[in-house]
């Protein structure tokens, strides 16, 4: 049993670009998109429950080729064809076999690109959602910046001492981020900051 | 034609003011700059320069805009060259004949090569726009709610199809889910509230330009982290002026190329990095020095880049006659007209056709100026290369939230933002084009009005939507780029061509045997 790949390996070259000799559809990837076309025929149904449910108005006397449900509920049908099609597709290419194991789990957790991702994604919605609107937007956005660049420039296991050249220019970006940014939308774009 | 000609030269003359020059000139610089970057796309930085020139004049703005496109696609072009990472998607065939000849030692042709060809083909686009633009807003006047909702149908369709050419059903998966996103919020006929669920902040339907900023600025963030750094190819930048004879030698190609690049620039929701590749295959296919194609081929590189320049101006074309835009790009600069008041559409060349002739003016000085800019100020540029990514992501990261914010100094809009980049990188990471699902959230209100205006006007009789002439047409293109791909169907085509064709060759080559 091998595990669902969260991340395929996807480096970008030439080849990959160029739209030659490519490999049936469905061949590259079956077991990711098992789980995507799982994921997408239950959210198109859902679409499709939803739109069927939906009020028809008929108390406003509307025409009844315009409910506002009879949109929603084609383009809920037809992403109920597409996502059984790739269901079937993946199924086809043996992509049913999925195991999400310790082992598997850990695997994926190795792979240092995997957490470089994970941790941008997380540290960019932490300022996001967390960080602005919350404490005053300088603030927040020199935080992000200098921490940002700390995070993934400073290495743990060296002395500060030979490195507190790259603290000192995260220091200086996130400032001049932060003053620059805030001054500009502020002042010039007359934007309330958040 | 002198209506247009006079109308050009209005155009040009209201933005031969030194504030105007001066705003193209740093626009299409920092567009290059921008283009150069692998990780800054032109879409993110002209959805991020959206937020920024919203308080400007709506001729300014669209400058900038517009500067910023062409000089973001043109730019690309550089760490393609010097890095053989296209800095934009549109560069990902320019690499393949570009970087062979900077590992050559001829990194300075190169980038002159690319830029003069950028420059025919941009110059190519633009004539095109100037001169389709019209023709097909008058014929679009003919257009009424069945041939919208059609066409509607076939940009998501074709849209898929192109951008997803190794899994056109994920192409089209990704479209269907634009069309999708944009049924949340209030519909326009009845002012009924869909998918919001209690929401009060959909009710207004998700915008456009958050959407963008995250799905092409905050996915690309993540992407950008993801991978390691790469070093720049130390290579000698000598000279950066193109010979003549070069672009004599090629001219075929040029023209060629140009015409192709517009040609599927002008298709909904098919860009320039499309427009590049077919430009790229047809001058393959056709030269002489085909074997070269792939090691450093003068013509190669030529082809792409005015293929992908060309697809700029051809991709402006349906959004000012049609509303609908030809390639992502594109597609923010359509949200952008729409939020500066600009109405375009079929109605364009009856109530402003003055604008159509001041963007084909503003095409021209982004041109000239991507020209000028190009070759000069070569090898101070490539420093820019050199910035870290993890010193210049935080930095796009905080003008994507602010970005979004801004327009309207919505709080919700950073989390419609963030919501739509975590989509985009699961979304590229599972290999979904995300160009046809912005094109499928624009399509979808045109989409859902007509689909039940015309439901109204038939009283629910289909059949006028499979027997109008356009609409037939139209039909006809969706089931092309439907099973156009398809294997019975490529057997079919190819049986068919043989049973026609063949019994030609074969009558032609049984009159050659004979003495």
């Amino acid at each position: 049993m091998r595990a669902v790949r969260i991340f395929p390996d996807k480096e970008f070259t030439m080849s990959d670009a160029q739209p030659r000799q490519t490999p049936r559809p469905g061949q590259v990837m079956p077991r990711a998109d098992f789980v995507t076309g799982v994921f997408l025929l239950a959210f198109s149904i859902a679409i499709v429950v939803l739109s069927v449910q939906m009020p028809r108005l008929e108390h406003r006397g509307i025409n009844p080729y315009t409910i506002p449900g009879i949109v929603p509920g084609l383009l809920g049908v037809a992403l109920t064809v597409m996502s059984v099609s790739l269901v079937v597709r993946s199924i086809r290419h043996g992509g049913y076999r999925i195991a999400i194991g310790m082992e598997q789990t850990a695997g994926v957790a190795r792979k240092p690109e995997v957490w470089r991702a994970v941790v941008t994604a997380v540290f960019c919605l932490f300022y996001a959602l967390a960080l602005v609107g919350r404490i005053w937007y300088p603030a927040a956005t020199f935080l992000f910046v200098l921490v940002f660049i700390v995070l993934f420039e400073y290495r743990f296991d060296r002395p500060f001492r030979a490195q507190w050249g790259t603290v000192a220019f995260a220091t200086v970006e996130a400032l001049l981020t932060a003053a620059v940014v805030s001054a500009v939308f502020r002042y010039l774009f007359l934007v309330r900051l958040p | 034609m002198i209506d247009g000609l006079r109308m050009l030269g209005i155009g040009i003359g209201e933005f031969l003011t030194i504030g105007s020059l001066f705003s193209v000139l740093w626009a299409t610089q920092l567009g290059i700059i921008v283009g150069m970057l692998p990780g800054l796309t032109a879409t993110m930085g002209i959805a991020l320069m959206t937020t920024l020139t919203f308080r400007l004049p709506p001729g300014n703005a669209v400058l900038i805009l517009i500067c910023m496109y062409i000089g973001a696609i043109y730019g690309g072009s550089r760490s393609a060259i010097l890095l053989n990472i296209p800095g934009t998607p549109a560069n990902a065939a320019t690499a393949l004949d570009g970087h062979p000849l900077a590992r050559q030692g001829k990194a300075g042709q190169a980038i002159g090569l690319a830029t003069t060809g950028s420059f025919l083909g941009s110059v190519i686009g633009m004539l095109m726009l100037a001169l389709f633009t019209p023709v097909i807003g008058n014929f679009a006047l003919n257009f009424q709610s069945f041939e919208f909702f059609w066409l509607a149908i076939f940009g998501v369709v074709i849209s898929g199809t192109l951008t997803a050419p190794k899994d056109p059903l994920k192409g089209w998966i990704s479209g269907f889910l634009g069309l999708m996103i944009a049924m949340v919020g209030m519909e326009g006929i009845h002012a009924h509230v869909r998918f919001t669920f209690g929401i009060v902040d959909l009710s207004g339907g998700i915008r456009l330009i958050p959407a963008m900023v995250g799905a092409f600025g905050f996915a690309e963030v993540i992407m950008m982290m993801k991978h390691v750094r790469v070093e720049v190819i130390k290579s000698e930048i000598t000279r950066v002026i193109p010979r003549l004879k070069d672009f004599a030698k090629y001219w075929k190609t040029i023209i060629r190329s140009g015409l192709i690049g517009t040609f599927v620039g002008a298709i909904p929701g098919v860009g320039e990095d499309i427009g590049a590749w077919v430009s790229y295959d047809f001058a393959r296919r056709s030269s002489k020095e085909a074997d070269q194609f792939g090691k450093g081929s003068v013509e190669g590189l030529i082809a792409a880049e005015a293929g992908n320049n060309a697809a700029v101006g051809g991709a402006i074309i349906p959004v000012l006659a049609l509303a609908i835009p030809g390639s992502a790009p594109a597609a923010v600069l359509l949200a952008a007209m729409f939020i500066h008041g600009v109405r375009p559409g079929p109605l364009i060349m009856i109530e402003n056709p003055q604008f159509v002739y001041s963007v084909v003016a503003m095409f021209l000085l982004a041109t000239t100026a991507m020209f000028v800019l190009g070759l000069s100020m070569v090898r101070v540029l490539v420093k820019v290369l050199e910035i870290p990514r993890t010193k210049l992501m935080p930095v796009v990261f905080v003008l994507c939230v602010i970005g979004a914010y801004a327009v309207e100094s919505r709080y919700f809009d950073i989390v419609i933002m963030a919501a739509f980049g975590l989509l985009g990188y699961i979304m590229q990471e599972m290999d979904y084009p995300v160009a046809p699902m912005v094109l499928g959230i624009i399509l979808g209100d045109i989409l859902d009005r007509n689909l039940r205006r015309a439901l109204v006007i038939t009283d629910g009789d289909l059949m006028p939507f499979f027997t109008r002439p356009i609409s037939l047409v139209l039909i006809l293109f969706i089931l092309l780029s439907l099973v156009g791909k398809t294997r019975w169907f490529m057997r079919a085509t190819s049986v068919a061509k043989e049973a026609v064709f063949g019994r030609f060759r074969r009558s032609r080559s049984t009159q050659g045997g004979t003495p």
